[in-house]
């Protein structure tokens, strides 16, 4: 990519436009996604087409690669929704809830346990989404709000998500950046120590407030170093694929034992089934009774698919079975361009690649089809499941799939014709020494349009490298910022965001859920800045 | 607006989005034809107007 729009008050607040619409509407008018995500496209549209020297062709390209970006996300979505609402059909939801509500005495430890922990683990095998489409529904069935329990698991698996997905986030930076793992790995998983800790902080407040949030800092913190510890660990070890893997397991043991060791919790009755969280608003919606489970189906039996995505997801990344699938993979070609203004995009091919080997879709399908064959071998599986939860699923995630090519349509259309750069070298210019402070937020702007950490490091990584180097500041802190920064971002964008709503039933209600979201993302970034101001130090450079 | 004709519209939303997806791609992409891309476009502009109506 290369120069483009003149840096101008004009054209950044063009180029703002679509965002501003965006989130105008859905937070403060308070518009479902597709409504806002659509009128943002054609904002987006019009200001390119007039404004930024895009014509037709370029239009299309955008438009049609944001397609290709959201078939990508979109069947993560509906394969994960279907998933979802086959084991609810089956009663596994019911057990799965049940059994991990018991692990937990209180909703303050099940919220970090489930909201925190877990939803990290699930984070780091699978990716976009499936946390949230996890991890939200065992809270619901615990008590939580529909809006609380999403809120909780988008803040709370924000920390997983540059090394999450087996590392295809920090891998990006990684190539982007030209930085070696050796160096980069190391350095961002200590900068991560941070926001660990915090979205822990975060989730205990969403829980309960400043009373839970203090109550929980023995855990909190405990637990915290511990997965800060082992993030840090398998960067060091050559793993940085697992290490949010890792971290998750490790800190949904830390709490669980630090739940039933420190007197502060150890006095807590155990909880009841179904324990009490309802704000009055919500309380109609969360009323729902659970579906009886089948008679003797045990946990392992109802979590069987999700065992068989972790275990997929792993074993597909063993170099043998990675080689096998070089050739099952599908992705469109997208050519270069140029606008008017000469800005420049490359050609780019199979783009939103589609591995079947590895992306979670095809995973989630194999592992729903597995679990079909065993409850049929087991007698368990009941007639008309499929079909009630095809038609379910259809429902839920028909509004979320418009939503969703809308965005994709918006952001790529900005990226593509150089309004998200403009917007990066903004803030980047605009910042001076105290870059740093705002290096995170470049990159929640990239994953916040595009829902992906990895394609936030694709577009700001050499923007972040460049701003680097011009102040003179370390160079490895701020790539890493940039990283942390994207993963922070994917948590709230709206493309995730509606994930969650689709899954706890509160489609057209996104603003509800971002709201609540929104400023623990921003406040963490915040942190996450002034740790890496205080870190590279720019006022002593040059 | 009728119940049941919003229900079918925000279907068909979705519906003319898909099956106009490959017609924008082969346009802009395959035959780098300037007027059916523009006529892709507009269908998907179609599309979106009726989404923040309906929804």
């Amino acid at each position: 990519m290369t120069d483009g729009p003149e840096l101008g008050f004009v054209n950044v607040v063009l180029a703002f436009l679509p965002i501003l619409a965006l989130m105008a509407a859905i937070l403060a008018l308070r518009w479902s996604a597709p409504k806002a995500g659509a009128v943002a496209w054609l904002i987006a549209a019009a200001a390119a087409f007039f404004f930024f020297g895009a014509d037709v062709a370029l239009l299309g390209i955008g438009s049609a690669k944001g397609l290709s970006l959201s078939l990508f996300v979109l069947s993560i979505v509906w394969t994960s929704v279907l998933l979802y609402n086959v084991i609810d059909q089956l009663g596994g939801i019911t057990i799965i809830g049940s059994t991990m509500t018991r692990l937990a005495r209180e909703p303050l430890t099940l919220a970090l346990l489930v909201g925190w922990s877990f939803s990290g683990f699930m984070q780091g095998v699978s990716g976009f989404g499936v946390p949230v489409a996890v991890a939200a529904p065992l809270l619901i069935f615990a008590g939580f709000t529909p809006a609380r329990a999403a809120a909780i698991v988008l803040v709370g698996h924000a920390w997983a998500v540059s090394f999450g997905s087996l590392g295809s986030s920090y891998y990006t930076i990684q190539l982007v950046t030209g930085i070696p793992g050796e160096q980069i790995g190391p350095r961002m998983a200590l900068l991560f120590i941070l926001p660990i800790v915090a979205s822990g902080f975060a989730v205990a407040h969403i829980q309960g407030g400043m009373a839970s949030a203090r109550r929980g800092a023995p855990l909190i913190l405990t637990a915290g170093a511990a997965m800060g510890f082992c993030t840090w660990l398998m960067a060091v070890i050559g793993a940085p694929q697992i290490a949010s893997i890792v971290s998750g397991l490790v800190g949904c043991g830390a709490v669980w034992l630090l739940e039933r060791k420190l007197a502060l919790y150890r006095s807590a009755e155990p909880q009841p089934e179904a324990a009490p969280d309802m704000a009055g608003e919500d309380a109609a919606s969360a009323a729902a009774e659970p579906k009886r489970a089948s008679e003797g189906a045990g946990f392992h039996l109802a979590f069987l698919p999700y065992y068989l995505i972790l275990l997929f997801s792993v074993l597909t990344q063993m170099p043998l079975i990675r080689d096998l699938g070089v050739g099952l993979q599908w992705g469109l070609d997208y050519p270069a361009a140029q606008t008017a203004l000469g800005f420049q995009i490359e050609s780019r091919e199979d783009y939103a690649r589609i591995s079947l080997l590895r992306h979670p879709a095809p995973l989630i399908l194999i592992s729903l089809i597995v679990t079909y064959l065993v409850h049929i071998f087991k007698g368990r599986w009941r007639s008309g499941t499929g079909r009630s939860a095809l038609r379910l699923t259809y429902s839920q995630c028909t509004p979320s799939s418009v939503g969703i090519a809308m965005m994709l349509m918006m952001a790529l259309v900005m990226t593509d014709t150089g309004m998200t750069v403009l917007l990066g070298r903004t803030i980047a210019s605009g910042a001076g020494w105290s870059f740093p402070l705002f290096s995170p937020y470049i990159g929640i702007l990239g994953s916040f349009m595009t829902g992906s950490n990895t394609n936030s490091n694709v577009m700001f990584g050499a923007l972040q490298l460049e701003a680097a180097a011009a102040l003179g500041v370390n160079a490895v802190t701020i790539a890493s910022v940039q990283s942390i920064g994207g993963s922070l971002g994917s948590a709230i964008a709206p493309a995730k965001v509606l994930v969650g709503t689709a899954v706890v039933g509160l489609s057209g209600q996104e603003g509800r859920v971002m709201r609540r979201a929104v400023p623990y993302c921003l406040g963490i970034a915040l942190l996450v800045g002034v740790q890496a101001l205080l870190l590279t130090r720019p006022w002593e450079a040059k | 607006m009728k119940s049941i004709d919003r229900s079918v519209l925000r279907q068909a939303t979705l519906a003319v989005m898909a099956v106009d997806f490959p017609f924008l791609y082969v346009a802009a992409v395959g035959i780098e034809s300037v007027a059916l891309t523009a006529a892709a476009l507009a269908v998907m502009a179609a599309a979106a107007v009726t989404a923040a109506i309906v929804y």
